[in-house]
């Protein structure tokens, strides 16, 4: 009976400075919103003098909510940043009674979430893109057409002057030879041009 | 971004939302204007008022402060001005005893004292920068008043600006004094 009387005593305490420690912490919270909305009130206002302290009062408030949404991510400090630009834009429309602290993170978590779709969005098209690329070089068809388009290409290419080949091989590779630069662009667009005629006269289109 | 970056840029966001506030605060100027183009006749002493006007409106409201808070009353108190002459602008005369007025300069300057009251009674409500707030509101309410009382010319105008003048000074000093 002692022991459950201790235990309960105990139980009582620790519920009673939960509470407190609660109720502390509200209030400590509450003040620092009433200091953010007088403030935003007053730069609402116009007064450009509450421009700085606002500033500092919300940036790392701002970045902390943005680091914590975002995981981490390098693109948090991005989020922050419009959220801090967007913020000051539309300060003169903060209204008298609105909590400026809710407001401040309600535009941040706003930015933070436009930013997460579109890594999404991105991430989707990039990798719809890589399913379609891999599915075209894989299938065997293609494998096929590709085979056959070079066969007809090469059979092309044999017909041309050795200079027009020499030329024709050094674009395909990236290289070009030791000829100034408008030289080697008038003969590769000599030798593209004799290539496409040869390729119209064998095969009866471009 | 550099913090100091971000601040300056966060400096420039804020005003430029200032002057977006600004031109949405000036939209009234533009109905006062297509009236007093159709009532006065005067296009050009009209459009230069009007265009001072919006940009009085816009720098004051973009300012804030007492220059913002001038601008709603600077309009209700120009209202009288403005409408009183264009009402009795078919009045032709009035003479009391050997002195004739046309009833729309007449209107002019009752307008302009029903202004300067106006401004006087709002400018003894404000809680701080009085004199800054009465001469902002009495530019403004001046200009709007302009529009209306350009039918009778500069007397007219001239008659409204000294009736304005000299009822809303001494109202604040008396609302003042009672508060």
């Amino acid at each position: 009976v002692v022991q459950f009387a201790l235990a309960a005593q105990t139980a009582r305490v620790t519920i009673a400075l939960t509470v407190e420690e609660r109720s502390a912490s509200r209030v400590k919270r509450s003040d620092t919103d009433v200091e953010l909305e007088a403030l935003m009130l007053r730069l609402a206002a116009g007064d450009r003098s509450a421009f700085d302290p606002l500033y500092d009062a919300m940036w790392p408030l701002v970045q902390r909510l943005t680091t914590r949404m975002m995981r981490g991510a390098p693109e948090a400090q991005d989020a922050a940043q419009k959220a801090m630009l967007k913020l000051f834009a539309r300060a003169s429309h903060f209204e008298p009674g609105r909590s400026a602290t809710t407001w401040v993170l309600a535009i941040a978590a706003y930015e933070c979430r436009t930013l997460l779709k579109r890594q999404k969005r991105k991430r989707e098209d990039r990798s719809e893109m890589e399913a379609l690329v891999d599915a075209k070089a894989g299938s065997p068809e293609t494998a096929v057409i590709d085979r056959d388009f070079e066969a007809a290409a090469r059979e092309v290419l044999g017909t041309l002057r050795a200079t027009d080949i020499a030329t024709l091989e050094a674009s395909a590779r990236g290289e070009r030879p030791d000829l100034p630069q408008a030289t080697f662009r008038k003969r590769l667009e000599r030798a593209l041009a004799r290539f496409r005629a040869a390729w119209s006269a064998r095969h009866g289109s471009d | 971004m550099e913090a100091t970056d971000l601040r300056t840029r966060c400096k420039s966001a804020y005003e430029r939302g200032r002057v977006q506030l600004g031109l949405r605060a000036a939209w009234p100027v533009l109905p006062i204007a297509a009236l007093s183009m159709l009532l006065t006749h005067r296009p050009a002493v009209t459009l230069a008022v009007s265009a001072l006007l919006i940009v009085v409106a816009v720098s004051f409201r973009a300012r804030g402060l007492a220059y913002g808070r001038a601008l709603v009353p600077g309009f209700v108190a120009g209202a009288a001005p403005l409408a009183l002459p264009i009402l009795l602008r078919s009045g032709g005369h009035c003479c009391i005893g050997d002195a004739c007025w046309q009833v729309c300069m007449l209107g002019c300057i009752g307008g302009g004292l029903v202004a300067g009251l106006s401004l006087g009674m709002a400018t003894a409500a404000q809680p701080e920068s009085r004199g800054t707030f009465l001469i902002a509101a009495t530019a403004v309410a001046g200009l709007v008043g302009m529009l209306g009382c350009a039918i009778s010319g500069a007397s007219g105008v001239i008659g409204m600006v000294v009736a304005m003048l000299i009822t809303s000074l001494p109202v604040t000093l008396v609302a003042n004094a009672r508060t």
